[in-house]
């Protein structure tokens, strides 16, 4: 065989062999090869922004925080000897750190950099800003025992804790961490309305507050991740109002005011509809149906009211 | 002399003020009287006092009432003979002996009435409106539905499978020889398609449901055993088609390797039909899948160790420096740390765990597309045993994070998916579906694609018609970028993109945010999508029904786009609805208070006559007619003038309510073309205006109406169709794409109930 016959038959075997070896499955399902894998892929995420955008998924499709931190620890336990020897540890411990703040686990990941602060290891320092901001995050978002408290003493304590945040996102303006205190500030906001919705409905008094609460919410984190979902409470909520309004004043009794009635149906069916025009989202489809629902139920109530 | 010429100037003015009114006064003639008072103070005429019939008549009710069968039964032989007194004195009947039937008849409660209709209705004195009452009440009671519904299901299926055959059919008998592959194609289909009827339509649900009601009412009825056998036995067919349904579902899911949807369908088939042995094999797969996937999720969270066990002892503690870097160093260092390390002798399993981290470079400096090829670089060469590689898969699988490509591969899709139309029509997305075996159904199909095929000129010619039903893929996905990297390389480029399919779809407001987020912003353009979409808004302003809506709408107008020509108009509209706002605006046409004469007279709105006698000089009402604004308040449109607002004393307002509610009630029971409109603000007017409480109008939006009482004319035209005898439509069609040509009759099929939604 000549030469160019040798590298034509080369040639083709190369390419035979290419084609044989087709890319092969990507092994999700494999364990991660080692720290550093994971070091790596958490590191990547560190700095994103999880108050506007939801959080990574990783390949398994979970959260790449909380996947991060389940691998971490599964490696603490496997290798627990090897690293009592100190041999990474201070990686090891800095990565979960970072990764609970994130999955709002403030007091561990506090506990979790001030282990590494402790350490002789070029990670001390950092770790001791991390171990800083988590304090303050976990002091600020401690709960409270809410049983027997006035609900001015809760709307105060809320106010208060906000205030916290506002100055502690000031501080880490900069920092990665400016988005996780925006996320508990508005998971604050959250709660405070989720609370005075629920007090609304043993004392009606508190509806105004309950859906000015949950107004603001809306207003005030328009660029989060979450606004379609507080969209939806915000419809929840009136809805729940008018139901409130129905089973206090049924239909066809003569208390019942439609227009009272309407007010608040008015205010669901508006935002259903607004949530449910939102291409792309998994809310599309949660407002869709329930604006559905609570149209029959409005259906139902002025059948009520309607001459048979 | 200074007193003379003030003197002359008053004169002059004098005479120029009577000139200037003599001169409007032989240009417009002066209002009417009854234009200056358009309601007149007289008393209605006194009702007549109650005669004998009508006293027994009140007896009847009372004993019935109270439930004196005995008393009311005689009672109404009493009316009887009262009547027949009349008939001898040769005396018009009191005209209230059916209403004593049906209420002796309702003495027996609301259960047994639907069974008494029957012999009430053979009555020949029954007042029309007691008539349709009655024939309601019977067709309304649980068994009469349920044996509608079936006789409808019959009709239903027997009739489309006739329309599906004949069509072909005829296309066949009419045009087979211009395009017989066309044609039996099309005979073919309709056949293999008969098969598709449902086994429990929504209609033999309502008659389950029915048969369910009269069953739990009469259980001890002669008729109950064979109503409760219907019943079973339509229950376990309708048990049957659902647990087939769910079957198939979780069948497709299996197929897919959807476990979780496999779990649920399997399981709800085997609740509807228990022991079915397909939905078991179905639910122990389901529960093995999860299980296998459940472990691999396990695994796939577990580290095989801390440092690869082929790491040389003197390169270990470079590794966990590099690690250090990795996790706590600027993103900028990470990459020079890791080829650093790389140019040691390392272990292979670790060289894509560098290229990951090298990555990082690119993305230290804000460049996306970089980011994007050395993550692409990272399994490289394929074949190495390594799970890094996944992890640079996840992160270019993420279509946020990644969305730059995402956006060119929703580009490609949508430029395929428009030649695909343009090239194959309406088989752009493959043969049509009917539940055949799929190549059965391309075969099917082949005729028509051909014929589709040469036909491509035309929608060539439709393109730019149907331009705005493509896109939606790159609109999300552009958004998402511009959303993810406001300031990113590529974000002019999708802004200009979804800038112009927003405009293509008619979305101005869309297309204007998006032409203001430019670099070059173009001010022409922006101008004109600024004027598109206040118009949009000052379009959706009139369509909103609730005042403080419209009105939030061209406050909107003039606010955000206050340099639009729709501004000006928006101003103007805000001023005269604003100025018109009332806390009511029920409104009653002309046409309706020349129908109804007893709402307008003496007594009730207490119109003056002339104004209504269809002469103009004397005043006239105009088309508009009257509206209600609130309270007793009322607001009368005439003819070439302005309209005039009166105040109807208290007591009048209450009796014309009264009949103004009478009147509707009595037209919903006599006209079978009339409808309940639900309005449950206007309910609430009438019902505190009858009682005569209403102190001050109710300002909120949501207590107003804006109901429009109309003549029978004006509802229904003047024409009272008819629905033809025959059970049947002649249909004529022809067909430019397949050419075809078809005329046939086609059964006319039964319409859906009113509440058939609750039963699908």
């Amino acid at each position: 065989m000549s030469a160019r016959g040798r590298a034509r038959g080369v040639a083709c075997a190369l390419w035979l062999a290419a084609c044989a070896s087709a890319p092969p499955s990507e092994p999700s399902d494999e364990p991660t090869q080692d720290l550093l894998e994971v070091v790596a892929v958490l590191r990547l995420h560190v700095a994103d922004d999880t108050y506007r955008f939801a959080a990574a998924r990783d390949v398994s499709g979970r959260d790449v925080f909380r996947a991060s931190f389940e691998r971490l620890e599964s490696l603490e336990t496997a290798h627990s000897e090897k690293l009592s020897t100190g041999y990474m540890s201070d990686v090891l411990w800095f990565a979960k750190a970072r990764a609970l703040e994130r999955i709002g686990e403030y007091s561990l990941a506090r506990l979790h950099y001030q282990r590494v602060a402790g350490l002789d290891s070029e990670l001390a320092e950092p770790a001791r800003a991390g171990r800083d901001v988590c304090e303050r995050l976990a002091m600020s978002t401690s709960p409270e025992p809410v049983a027997g408290v006035t609900p001015q003493r809760v709307a105060d304590r809320w106010t208060e804790r906000r205030a916290e945040l506002v100055t502690l996102r000031h501080d880490v303006l900069e920092t990665h961490w400016r988005p996780v205190v925006d996320a508990e500030i508005e998971r604050g906001d959250a709660a405070e309305a989720v609370y005075f919705a629920a007090q609304s409905e043993i004392d009606p008094s508190l509806e105004a507050t309950a859906l000015q609460r949950a107004q603001q919410l809306v207003e005030l984190h328009r660029e989060s991740k979450n606004k379609n979902r507080h969209l939806l409470a915000l419809a929840d909520l009136y809805a729940e109002l008018s139901r409130r309004y129905a089973r206090r004043y049924p239909p066809p009794s003569l208390g019942f005011d439609p227009a009272t009635f309407d007010e608040y149906a008015h205010g669901a069916t508006r935002i259903y509809e607004v949530v449910a025009q939102q291409d792309g989202t998994v809310e599309k489809l949660e407002a869709a149906h329930k604006l559905e629902a609570y149209l029959s139920y409005s259906l139902q109530v002025h059948e009520d009211k309607l001459p048979q | 002399m200074k007193t003379n010429s003030r003197s002359r100037r008053a004169v002059t003015v004098w005479c120029s003020a009577a000139a200037l009114a003599l001169g409007a006064c032989a240009g417009e003639q002066g209002p009417a009287p009854a234009e200056w008072r358009p309601l007149e103070s007289a008393r209605p005429a006194r009702e007549p006092l109650p005669d004998s019939a009508e006293r027994i008549a009140a007896r009847l009710a009372a004993s019935a009432l109270v439930g004196r069968y005995a008393d009311a039964q005689a009672q109404g032989e009493a009316l009887a003979r009262e009547d027949a007194a009349r008939a001898e004195r040769g005396e018009l009947p009191s005209g209230l002996a059916d209403n004593a039937a049906e209420l002796l008849a309702a003495c027996g409660g609301s259960e047994s009435f639907p069974d008494r209709t029957e012999a009430l209705l053979e009555r020949g004195d029954l007042d029309p409106a007691l008539r349709r009452r009655l024939e309601l009440a019977r067709d309304r009671a649980p068994l009469a539905v349920a044996e509608t519904r079936i006789a409808e299901e019959r009709r239903y299926k027997l009739g489309a499978l006739f329309n599906r055959i004949v069509e072909p059919l005829s296309t066949l008998a009419i045009s087979g020889a211009l395009n017989p592959l066309a044609a039996s194609r099309s005979a073919l289909a309709a056949l293999l398609t008969a098969h598709q009827f449902p086994s429990a339509s929504p209609r033999e649900r309502e008659a389950l449901h029915s048969w369910d009601e009269w069953l739990a009412r009469h259980p001890d009825a002669p008729a109950a055993p064979e109503i409760a056998e219907r019943a079973t036995e339509l229950r376990a067919r309708l048990a049957q088609e659902r647990a087939l349904r769910d079957l198939r579902t979780a069948r497709a899911a299996a197929g897919r390797g959807s476990w979780e949807v496999v779990e649920v369908f399997a399981g709800r088939a085997q609740r509807q039909v228990p022991g079915d042995a397909e939905a078991a094999e179905l639910l122990a797969r389901a529960e093995l899948g999860l299980r296998e996937r459940d472990a691999r999720e396990r695994r796939s969270l577990a580290v095989r160790s801390l440092a690869p066990e082929s790491l040389r002892p003197a390169e270990r503690d470079a590794f966990a420096r590099l690690a250090r870097t990795a996790i706590a160093a600027p993103l900028g260092e990470v990459a020079p740390a890791a080829r650093a390390f790389a140019v040691r002798d390392v272990p292979p399993e670790i060289e894509p765990e560098l290229r990951l981290l090298a990555s990082f470079e690119p993305l230290a400096r804000g460049d996306e597309d970089g980011v994007v090829t050395a993550l692409e670089r990272v399994p490289d060469p394929w074949g190495a045993p390594d799970t890094a590689s996944r992890q640079a898969g996840a992160l270019l699988a993420d279509p946020s994070r990644n969305a730059w490509s995402y956006y060119r591969a929703a580009e490609g899709a949508d430029d395929r998916a428009r030649l695909a139309w343009i090239a194959i029509g309406r088989f752009a997305n493959g043969a049509q579906r009917r539940n055949l075996w799929r190549p059965v159904e391309y075969l099917l199909d082949l005729p028509g694609l051909a014929t589709t095929l040469v036909t491509f000129p035309v929608r060539l010619v439709q393109y730019p018609g149907a331009r705005a039903h493509f896109g939606g893929g790159v609109l999300i996905a552009g958004e998402r970028y511009v959303a993810r990297y406001p300031d990113g390389v590529h974000a002019d480029d999708v802004h200009g993109e979804l800038e112009s399919l927003y405009a293509q779809r008619g979305q101005p407001v869309a297309a204007l945010r998006h032409a203001e987020a430019r670099r070059e912003p173009d001010a022409k353009q922006i101008a004109e999508y600024r004027g598109q979409a206040a118009a949009g808004l000052l379009a959706a302003a009139e369509k909103q029904t609730r005042v403080d809506v419209r009105l939030g709408y061209l406050a909107a107008v003039v606010r955000e786009y206050g340099d639009t020509p729709s501004a000006a108009a928006a101003r103007k509209e805000f001023a005269t609805q604003k100025a018109a706002a009332s806390p009511q605006r029920i409104r009653l046409t002309r046409e309706f208070l020349l129908e109804h004469p007893p709402l307008w007279g003496p007594g009730a709105l207490g119109l003056r006559p002339e104004l209504l006698d269809g002469k103009r000089a004397n005043g006239e009402v105009a088309e508009s007619g009257v509206t209600l604004i609130g309270r007793n308040a009322l607001e009368i449109a005439l003819e070439n003038r302005e309209p005039v607002v009166s105040r109807v004393p208290p007591e009048d307002f209450a009796r014309f309510v009264a009949r103004l509610e009478e009147v509707s009630h009595t037209s919903l029971a006599r006209d079978e073309r009339e409808r309940a409109v639900p309005d449950a603000a206007r309910d609430a007017f009438f019902a505190t205006s009858r009682l005569a409480v209403v102190d001050a109008g109710d300002p909120r939006a949501a207590a107003r109406s804006d109901a429009v009482f109309e003549s029978t004319h004006e509802k229904h035209g003047f024409v009272h169709s008819r629905e033809s005898i025959l059970p049947v439509d002649l249909v004529l069609r022809g067909d430019l794409e397949t050419l075809g040509l078809s005329a046939f009759p086609r059964i006319r099929l039964p319409e859906d109930a009113p509440d058939a939604l609750l039963y699908q």
